[in-house]
């Protein structure tokens, strides 16, 4: 078994990591973001997808993977019971995380740090009529009663293989709770979502994180990273961030 | 002549299961399928597959776990055939002989709604006992000290789980099932004030050393064997905090 992890992005909060025999998956839309050139029943082999919240641009494809690889899926305690009756799959396979939870999975362990949504403020009847506005909502029945608590409750995980490499897989509202809670975790990648709050705003989150790199994702669901207006955005975040960035293409693999 | 034949096929054949049950290392164990039925106390560090690590690091290789498990589920929301999980059960039950299934009722019910802890149980009893499953009950635990409930109802964690386990011997008297004390050891080595996660942070829901203590127990009240010889563990705790869980198991239920 190689020691090598291996990490691509593949479109949004979506990443496909291979690390210590294992495959993980991350926040699985893969259809309704810009990017659309990863097929989701195209994975040979996946052991366990990691949920950040239930919002459809982070699980839309998420029913196909559960149906032809059974992994576990480990999300809030708070909407897996939501997603495990919108999934209509065996519970088994769920890990409902609390906050600061860790568990130990043999090749890797993984913990939950609660985070914040940016949506957080609106109604739960905001949410579900916001799915109205879209269109291929039709292909995803019940998708939108799983809105509201997508912005209730956010997580963001460690995961840490048995090797001593450490992920940090990271979504949410940077607040300064967060700030202080990741403070000084030092993981070897950080995967963080270029939030609205903007350059500033992540790498001042980044710089408290103080990973080996940053990559930063959630930058093509709606234009695509190819769009000067997404490669401006991360040219600004290349000049204020202090540490390492790689923003990898669509697809493309990195070796650690 | 064809005595001596058979006697010899009897000896040869004796002689290549001993050489392949020494060659392979592995314990052949009994086949058995488990399912449990619980919500967050069950689903909480995942408890199912926790208990199917220790069974198959003991060379328990055919033991099936299956759960239905939903955050802040009652037994009686698993009767209700308009619910979704409630059918989920009985195709489970249908499709699959269950050697055994376990319950787990929600945290306070069995105190404060003893009646429909009961009817509930003894639905779902009713329904594996069709099935030719042996029901167990897992007895959980009072919350921890500083939990708002407790105030509220004025207990201690040890009153808590006193009256839990008073309603769970009730109810296997009553229905003539079983019922393994988890809330019980766990009442018992957190008593001991050890610095283990036995909880959650939340006070209420088990920590990674609470899950695996449980899972522990059902695997000596299953198998009856010897925790302390177990080798799966959780990397999360300690050598040390896991081998003091081990011998908990021990120390509680054959000192």
């Amino acid at each position: 078994m190689s020691d090598k992890i291996r990490i691509r992005w593949l479109t949004n909060a979506s990443f496909e990591i291979q690390g210590c025999g294992q495959v993980i998956l991350t926040d699985p839309c893969l259809q309704q973001s810009t990017y659309k050139g990863i097929d989701a029943s195209s994975f040979e082999k996946v052991d366990h997808v990691v949920v950040s919240h239930l919002h459809w641009d982070h699980i839309t494809e998420l029913p196909i993977i559960e149906n032809k690889h059974h992994p576990f899926i480990y999300t809030g305690a708070l909407g897996a019971d939501l997603l495990a009756s919108w999934l209509d799959c065996n519970t088994s396979l769920f890990f409902p995380m609390f906050p600061d939870q860790e568990l130990d999975m043999g090749p890797f362990r993984i913990k939950m740090f609660y985070n914040r949504h940016a949506n957080v403020g609106k109604t739960k009847s905001q949410q579900t009529a916001k799915c109205e506005e879209y269109d291929f909502m039709k292909f995803y029945p019940g998708l939108d009663k799983l809105q509201s608590m997508g912005g209730m409750e956010m997580c963001s995980y460690l995961i840490t293989f048995e090797n001593g490499f450490k992920i940090l897989f990271w979504g949410g509202n940077i607040a300064q709770n967060q700030i202080s809670h990741l403070r000084g975790l030092k993981p070897d990648v950080a995967l963080m979502q270029y939030s609205k709050q903007g350059a500033v705003a992540l790498s001042e989150l980044a710089e408290a994180v103080d990973p080996g790199v940053l990559i930063p994702h959630h930058h093509d669901l709606k234009i695509p990273f190819t769009d000067e207006r997404t490669q401006e955005k991360l040219r600004v975040l290349k000049e204020t961030y202090k540490g390492k960035l790689i923003c990898p293409e669509n697809g493309q693999w990195l070796e650690f | 002549m064809k005595r001596f034949c058979f006697f010899a096929a009897c000896l040869i054949l004796i002689c290549v299961l001993l050489v392949s049950c020494a060659s392979t290392g592995n314990r052949q164990k009994d086949e058995l399928s488990i399912l449990f039925i619980g919500n967050s106390f069950t689903y909480g560090n995942n408890l199912p597959w926790l208990f199917g690590n220790i069974c198959e690091s003991c060379g328990y290789t055919g033991i099936r776990v299956d759960s239905v498990m939903m955050g802040s589920y009652t037994l009686e929301m698993y009767c209700d055939p308009e619910n979704k999980y409630c059918r989920q059960i009985e195709d489970m039950l249908s499709e699959t002989a269950y050697d055994i299934v376990i319950l787990q009722e929600q945290s306070i019910r069995p105190i404060n709604s003893y009646d429909k802890f009961h009817d509930a149980a003894a639905t779902l009893t009713e329904k594996a006992r069709a099935n030719g499953a042996r029901v167990l009950l897992y007895e959980t635990w009072g919350y921890a000290e500083g939990y708002p409930d407790l105030k509220y109802n004025g207990w201690t964690t040890s009153q808590m789980e006193s009256l839990l386990a008073e309603a769970y011997t009730r109810l296997a008297e009553e229905l003539g099932v079983e019922v393994v004390y988890c809330g019980s050891v766990m009442a018992d080595m957190y008593s001991k004030g050890t610095d283990i996660p036995l909880y959650h942070k939340d006070l209420k829901h088990p920590g990674i050393g609470g899950s695996y203590l449980v899972a522990l127990t059902f695997f000596n009240y299953i198998f009856g064997e010897d925790t302390t010889k177990v080798p799966y563990q959780p990397k999360t705790l300690t050598d040390e905090q896991s081998a003091v869980l081990k011998q908990e198991v021990m120390d509680f239920f054959h000192r």
